[in-house]
């Protein structure tokens, strides 16, 4: 009987071996690398800097750096705001979409799904294109309308935050219809019918029993748009390069800049083992909250 | 006698020429890879490739891609020291660090080699001013400029010269309309032509607005760029003659609030623009001055692309205290681990030749040497010829220390915060002050640049 | 329903179309910006109708040699893809049919490869790939999709392998084959539109991918995305070339997710849901 189970294991990891070589390599070997060289003092302006050591001298610096702590906060508020307006108007639209069934469905349902395809970056070639200040379709608007808005939201540090938003927004809310749409389609029809013998009106039905059904999904769906949104480096790159000032300046962008503007390679790299640890945290709270507590359902 | 005579004299005749065509030839089926920016000299340069491939038998590889991305892969190749490049282009106010970090190898031992003398090339018709800048170092010549272009002014000159807006302006302002030679002139006619849709524009009415100027405000290379013109025009800079850094001083603030004072006569979005976006609103014809590159002024001359081809003028940029014209370079240099110095070194040579510097020239490109600069036929064709050469001759480097880099970078971030309105210039300048101190501690007075 | 029922029902519907129209403005606005010629494309009031061209699709891709970066995408794509299977498949079914010790730290691990911020990655790739002379070449940005990949490939397939029942395993082991057998044989068949949605899904990642393309591949490597920015330059921005490339760039990807619509939510929330 044991050598049985000993040789399925042996399978099972033979059948694993490929991927574990190839994620050891591109994921842990570049890992390791980034937290070696975050305690040297790498930078392609001196050379045989590769070789100072230096400790933790990174870190400390980065603590004390008012740049850093900025991004962060930029970060944090476009996630959180990014993620909300996605969750809200991507809830409205799964309502919508399910209440047509059919080929209607299937036609909006694609329509839907446009922004999602759509690479980030040409998202945001889209929207710089858009806002072009002398012949951007938005300036048109404001014309054409009589607004009292900007022409140039992207000049003043809040409003191109803002833009940055909107482009996420765009492009992911329809991730946020289609995970809630197929909760909705999942969703047991059960209580639904018991509620309405029962005599409840829509709002009830919609709060009492609809969310609770669905909050699983969402919860799943904040966190994954949470941390993907930390992934905003295209729209960002191509839309504001960070500013004005450095107003959108997000994680993702500063520690680009650093190693690639700057050059200081150990310091980029320092950066990016605290970001990294960030997301292990996110990581694992998601485990123990979403994926322990459905195998506990 | 006289026979015997002949003979020998070809028979020298016939081994010098195989010597020279040897030199030229030693290193035929060698392949050189070099990098440069994406940028118009460079594609000019490309398509002359096949003439040096057939004079040497040299193959070139030629690698392109845009400013950041193509210093970034020379600081790394730099750095590891794998020989991935024989020559790289690359910004000359990166010549201090390349020089600190012994990357860089000395142009002199070749220049002695007569082995390796390429025939149409002549050192001595190289503007030493520009090499110099553009490569060298304490005395020791270590590359020759690839690309340069120096700043001047961009204006309407149809505008300028109507009759209309002539009167109209003597009217408000008292004194004749011109070219203006200094700053108060230059700031009177960007009000003067800042104009609203309905408002009228050489006895036309606007359909939309039109600007007196515009200014790169972006936090970029571009900004401060252009910011150095009016610095060093004001009196300011960011060092003195001995090499003190004065970035605070009086003057500078006084060049930076004149600066922003310049965003209420320009297009909205100044935060946005770059070299890109001012030559886009150049080419729509919303604008009256700009201070340029003068490498962006084929551009503005494409009637494929520019709605003002032959409307606009060139000329120096206004005169502070001082006359200035901030100038520009790549440079190609040898690095020490080139698997192929002479093969390389012959390339410097061709590229620095009259025929492939002109041809340079005709497609927006700004030579190196004094023929082709004094050719009639470049001044007859090109409109923006005769202000290049005037401001050649007044150019103003920028520091090319090692440190500069980083300096720049939060130069580009203190100087984008005043243009958004978050701080003052008094404010900015002080922060600099402080932030070059911490990264030139040490270092100052920075006797050489 | 009742006949007011339906008449909101409908309103709703015309609303909600035209929201969906207006949601999806910026985006019609680029591709026909890239059927524009210079002047249309800049003239105000913006224009509706024009006389559409080609040039600009001509410009890029023949001229600027954008068919290389075309060409590359393709190459990248198709390896990204290929690697991706060949090395997620196995472990999938080894998912779906094995308990092995270890299952959750792999699986755990996979998960964290979907929460890594691509330059924590791409840093260390760039100086390793430069010390191993592979900066610019295919095998290092195959190699980094291929990786990000695999999770997705896992998580995918899993599901799909799922569906298949035990028995027919049994049955085939049964009769003599291995378990490798039955993996090619049986299961990989049964499963054929799970692994073609997978493999699109695959491919239009690493298509639409940006960042580390950026950092890893060269002049002569780079993918569409990558050489975009390159059409703004200090000479000026060509718009219309930029919006034929960024429409080329997205209309195959909403043709293939146009196919595979079925599995959209699945490939989203590959992994996330167990």
């Amino acid at each position: 009987m044991s050598l049985k189970v000993d040789s399925k294991q042996r399978t099972a990891l033979m059948f694993h071996i490929p991927a574990i070589v190839l994620l050891t390599l591109i994921t842990m070997v570049p890992l390791i690398y980034n937290l070696r060289i975050s305690f040297y003092d790498f930078s392609l302006t001196r050379a045989g800097s590769r070789d100072i050591f230096v400790g933790l001298e990174n870190y400390k610096m980065i603590l004390s750096d008012h740049e850093f702590w900025n991004s962060m906060w930029v970060t944090a508020k476009f996630v959180i705001a990014s993620t909300f307006i996605q969750l809200v108007l991507g809830v409205i639209i799964a309502l919508m979409l399910n209440y047509y069934s059919g080929s209607l469905n299937r036609l909006l349902t694609s329509l839907v799904m446009i922004p999602m395809m759509v690479a980030p970056l040409v998202v945001g070639l889209m929207y710089s294109f858009i806002l072009n200040p002398q012949f951007g379709l938005y300036s048109f608007l404001v014309d054409l309308f009589h607004l009292n808005l900007s022409k140039t939201p992207l000049s003043a540090g809040g409003s191109a935050l803002f833009v940055l938003i909107l482009t996420d927004v765009w492009e992911w809310t329809p991730f946020m219809a289609l995970m809630t749409l197929a909760a909705l389609k999942a969703a047991p029809i059960e209580p639904y019918e018991a509620a309405l013998i029962d005599g409840a009106n829509r709002s009830q039905i919609f709060f009492r029993i609809t969310i609770p059904l669905i909050r699983p999904v969402i919860a799943v769906s904040i966190i994954l748009r949470g941390v993907e949104a930390c992934k905003v480096f295209d729209k960002a790159f191509i839309l504001t390069g960070g500013g004005p000032g450095n107003s959108t300046e997000v994680i993702d962008l500063f520690i680009y800049r650093e190693a690639f503007v700057k050059y200081n390679f150990s310091y980029a790299a320092a950066l990016c083992v605290v970001l990294f640890i960030i997301m292990l945290i996110f990581g694992i709270l998601y485990w123990n909250f979403v994926i322990g507590k459905q195998s506990n359902d | 006698m006289r026979k015997v005579l002949l003979v020998i004299a070809v028979f020298c005749l016939f081994i010098t020429a195989t010597l020279l065509v040897a030199a030229e030839q030693k290193y035929a089926g060698v392949t050189i890879r070099v990098i440069a920016e994406q940028q118009n000299p460079t594609l000019a340069m490309q398509k002359q490739i096949p003439n040096f491939e057939e004079i040497t038998g040299i193959k070139v590889e030629l690698e392109m891609g845009p400013m950041d991305n193509v210093v970034g892969k020379e600081m790394l190749a730099l750095e590891s020291g794998t020989g991935a490049y024989d020559i790289i282009s690359i910004p000359y106010q990166f010549l201090g660090q390349l020089i600190e970090n012994e990357y860089l190898q000395p142009l002199d031992p070749f220049l002695n080699r007569e082995d390796l003398k390429l025939e149409d090339f002549d050192k001595s018709d190289l503007i030493s001013g520009m090499v110099s800048a553009s490569g060298e170092w304490k005395g020791v010549s270590y590359g020759i400029t690839s690309n340069s272009c120096i700043m001047i002014m961009f204006y309407r000159k149809d505008i300028f010269e109507n009759p209309e807006e002539k009167a109209a302006f003597k009217a408000k302002y008292g004194y004749e309309l011109k070219v203006p030679v200094n700053w108060i002139q230059y700031r009177d006619l960007a009000e003067f032509f800042t104009r609203k849709p309905g408002d009228n524009l050489m006895g036309e009415t606007l359909k939309q607005s039109f600007y007196g100027t515009s200014i790169a405000g972006k936090r970029h290379d571009a900004m401060t760029c252009e910011w150095l013109n009016y610095a060093w025009s004001f009196g300011g800079g960011i060092f003195d003659e001995k090499g003190n850094l004065i970035i605070d001083n009086p003057k500078n603030v006084e060049a930076l609030d004149y600066f922003k004072g310049l965003v209420k006569f320009s297009p909205p979005g100044v935060t946005n623009n770059t070299w890109d976006e001012l030559t886009t609103q150049m080419q729509q014809g919303i604008v009256a001055m700009q201070i340029q590159w003068n490498d962006c002024a084929p551009s503005i001359e494409d009637p494929e692309t520019s709605k003002v081809v032959g409307k606009v003028g060139y000329a120096l940029i206004p005169k502070g205290e001082v006359p200035v014209a901030h100038f520009g370079a790549w440079t190609y240099f040898i690095p020490v681990d080139a698997p192929n110095p002479e093969a390389a070194w012959l390339f410097l040579q061709w590229v620095n030749t009259y025929k492939v510097q002109k041809a340079i020239a005709l497609e927006g490109g700004f030579p190196c040497l004094t023929s082709v600069y004094n050719d009639p036929e470049l001044s007859e064709k090109l409109p923006y010829w005769k202000a290049s050469l005037d401001a050649y001759e007044i150019s103003t480097t920028r520091p090319r220390i090692p440190e500069w880099n980083i300096m720049n970078n939060e130069m580009m971030l203190e100087l984008s915060m005043v243009i958004s309105g978050e701080q003052t210039s008094a404010q900015a300048l002080a922060n600099l002050q402080k932030k070059y101190n911490d990264i030139l501690k040490g270092k100052l007075p920075v006797a050489y640049q | 329903m009742t006949k007011k029922a339906l008449a909101i029902k409908r309103t709703v519907l015309i609303i909600f179309i035209l929201f969906i129209f207006m949601y999806l403005i910026p985006y019609f606005w680029l591709v026909s910006t890239s059927f524009k010629t210079r002047v249309e494309a800049f003239s105000i009031p913006p224009k509706l109708i024009f006389k559409a061209t080609i040039k600009n699709y001509r410009m890029v891709f023949i001229e600027k040699n954008f068919g290389k970066n075309l060409l590359n995408s393709m190459i990248v794509a198709f390896f990204v893809t290929s690697i991706s299977l060949i090395v997620g498949l196995p472990s999938a079914y080894a998912f779906s049919r094995f308990r092995m010790k270890g299952d959750k730290i792999l699986f755990f691990y996979l998960l964290g490869t979907r929460f890594t911020p691509v330059i924590v990655l791409s840093l260390p790739l760039y100086f390793i790939m430069a010390d191993l002379r592979l900066l610019n070449s295919f095998i290092g940005i195959i190699l980094a999709h291929s990786a990000f990949n695999i999770a997705f490939v896992v998580w995918m397939m899993k599901g799909f392998f799922d569906t298949i029942p035990k028995e027919i395993d049994e049955s085939a082991r049964v009769d003599g084959c291995s378990w490798l057998g039955s993996f090619f044989r049986i299961s990989i068949p049964l499963t054929a539109h799970g692994i073609a949605a997978t493999s699109i899904f695959c491919a239009i990642n690493s298509w639409n991918e940006f960042l580390m393309a950026f950092i890893l591949t060269g002049y002569k490597t780079a993918t569409l995305p990558v050489a975009l920015p390159g059409l703004m330059t200090p000479q000026g921005t060509f718009w219309g070339q930029i919006a034929a490339v960024g429409s080329v760039i997205t209309i195959p990807v909403l043709i293939f997710a146009f196919i595979v619509q079925k599995y959209m939510v699945q490939g989203m929330s590959a992994g996330a849901i167990k």
